[in-house]
């Protein structure tokens, strides 16, 4: 395939969404759950508070802040055998809000990491919890893409830093409360 | 569709399945294309200290390395990525990124000195990978293209016949699929799209990237002939079969802004810069 020949490529314009945020749902936290842990029959809740010792003990261990006390958890199990732990949390980059869950063994090491909502705004600067606001009940006619209609995005990598970052802040969060 | 995303290679990669199959099949579809991206992660992350990069950059020149064949496939696509864009594509600027801060500092180690026109590695009859010189190798240029490629490949195992993997932003499609390309001036815009059947599409671009350092504007983006930081307000986007030759040859088109060289035809690629929309 010579390029000369393809000089002219088909690239489109993008009017219709040019000034829509992008929102992809990839799991629901049952989904996650189940794809996790697949054995598992039965999930518990299992809410986590830090408290100040222990907060200090996860910064120390992630080298990143403790961030918050409280941290939704769930605990999984096949009928009564403990499988693991799936610790739910959201992240906010320059521009994209990302939603993830953090599955667990019952040592506290990293068992997998699945990404439940990516949602990105309209511009770089917002970058305050009144941000996650915007998206509350905003559905595809709202001027949100959902992820079944433009599937795919090329462009420059984005980073998953605050991502990682979080994985290795629940990874210490278990270390220090849940660790058996 | 179904639609799964996992971070890996520094940023999320996202696998979507159009084909209507039992969720068991989907599942193991799934589990095998982020098996193999794991393993590529694994193998040549520059942050990892067992990986085989990191192992390469804390050799010393003379020291032999074996390494996982992942990594060999990258190594020998490095060395002929380098000498079609005749030394713009070079996996040496790794000590370029980590003195501009765009990549850690492993161990506090003094960071090589970047010079143009040398070979850091040989790749040896019986397997083996020999460092030639105090260079620190980064491969985040090609990697992700690689990793696509074979989570594709995994994919096709399965019977897979309609998806695409995209490792934020360097992707790749079975069946036809309408691609979105990111606005290079506003970057939560889409300025076009663009069909793909069968084929990989990479871009790069200093959006994400651009910072201020000592005064000067720098992006993650090198051109190996100088080791200079590349600054442009564009994006660079190659189509062609492999992603991995698309994610490499997209460097060659930021530092040169040239779309037509023979490197495009020896990869059967074809390459369109993005100014805005």
């Amino acid at each position: 395939m010579s390029m000369k020949s393809l000089a002219p490529l088909s690239l489109s314009a993008l009017m219709t969404v040019s000034s829509s945020a992008l929102a992809t749902q990839y799991l629901t936290v049952e989904q996650a759950q189940q794809s996790i842990f697949p054995d598992a029959n039965h999930f518990a809740p299992l809410p986590l508070q830090l408290n100040a010792e222990q907060m200090k003990q996860v910064e120390k261990l992630a080298g990143v802040p403790a961030r918050s006390v409280a941290w939704r958890t769930v605990a999984a199990y096949k009928d009564n055998a403990l499988l693991g732990y799936v610790v739910l949390d959201d992240v906010i980059g320059k521009f994209e809000l990302i939603s993830y869950a953090v599955g667990l063994m019952p040592d506290a090491t990293v068992k997998q990491v699945e990404i439940l909502t990516y949602r990105e705004s309209h511009g770089f600067e917002i970058r305050n919890a009144n941000w996650r606001r915007q998206f509350v009940g905003k559905t595809a006619n709202a001027g949100l893409m959902v992820g079944d209609g433009i599937a795919n995005i090329s462009g420059a990598t984005l980073s998953c830093t605050h991502v990682t970052d979080g994985v290795r802040r629940i990874a210490a969060i278990a270390q220090v409360t849940l660790k058996k | 569709m179904k639609r799964r995303a996992q971070p890996w290679l520094g940023t999320l990669v996202d696998v979507s399945i159009l084909d209507e199959m039992p969720e068991a099949t989907l599942q193991a579809a799934f589990q095998a294309a982020f098996a193999v991206i794991r393993e590529v992660h694994e193998a040549m992350s520059f942050h990892a200290s067992t990986s085989d990069i990191s192992r390469f950059n804390h050799a010393a020149p003379g020291d032999t390395l074996r390494m996982h064949p992942h990594t060999i496939q990258v190594l020998t696509a490095a060395q002929t990525l380098s000498q079609l864009t005749e030394g713009v594509f070079d996996i040496r600027t790794g000590s370029c990124l980590a003195a501009g801060a765009f990549l850690p500092h492993p161990d506090h180690a003094t960071i090589p000195t970047y010079e143009a026109g040398h070979q850091a590695y040989l790749l040896r009859q019986d397997g083996l990978v020999q460092k030639l010189r105090d260079d620190w190798l980064d491969v985040g240029g090609i990697a992700k293209g690689y990793a696509v490629d074979q989570a594709i490949a995994a994919l096709q195992e399965v019977g897979i016949r309609n998806a695409c993997v995209n490792a934020g932003g360097d992707l790749r499609v079975l069946g036809r699929h309408e691609i979105a390309i990111r606005d290079p001036q506003q970057p939560t815009r889409m300025a076009h799209t663009v069909v793909l059947e069968d084929q990989a599409l990479a871009t790069s671009a200093m959006y994400f990237s651009r910072k201020e350092i000592d005064g000067t504007v720098q992006s993650a983006l090198f051109d190996g002939r100088t080791g200079v930081s590349l600054n442009s307000t564009k994006s660079y986007s190659v189509m062609a079969s492999c992603c991995m030759l698309a994610d490499g040859l997209t460097k060659f088109v930021a530092a040169t802004q040239e779309s037509n060289h023979p490197c495009f035809d020896a990869c059967d690629a074809q390459a369109f810069i993005v100014s805005s929309l």
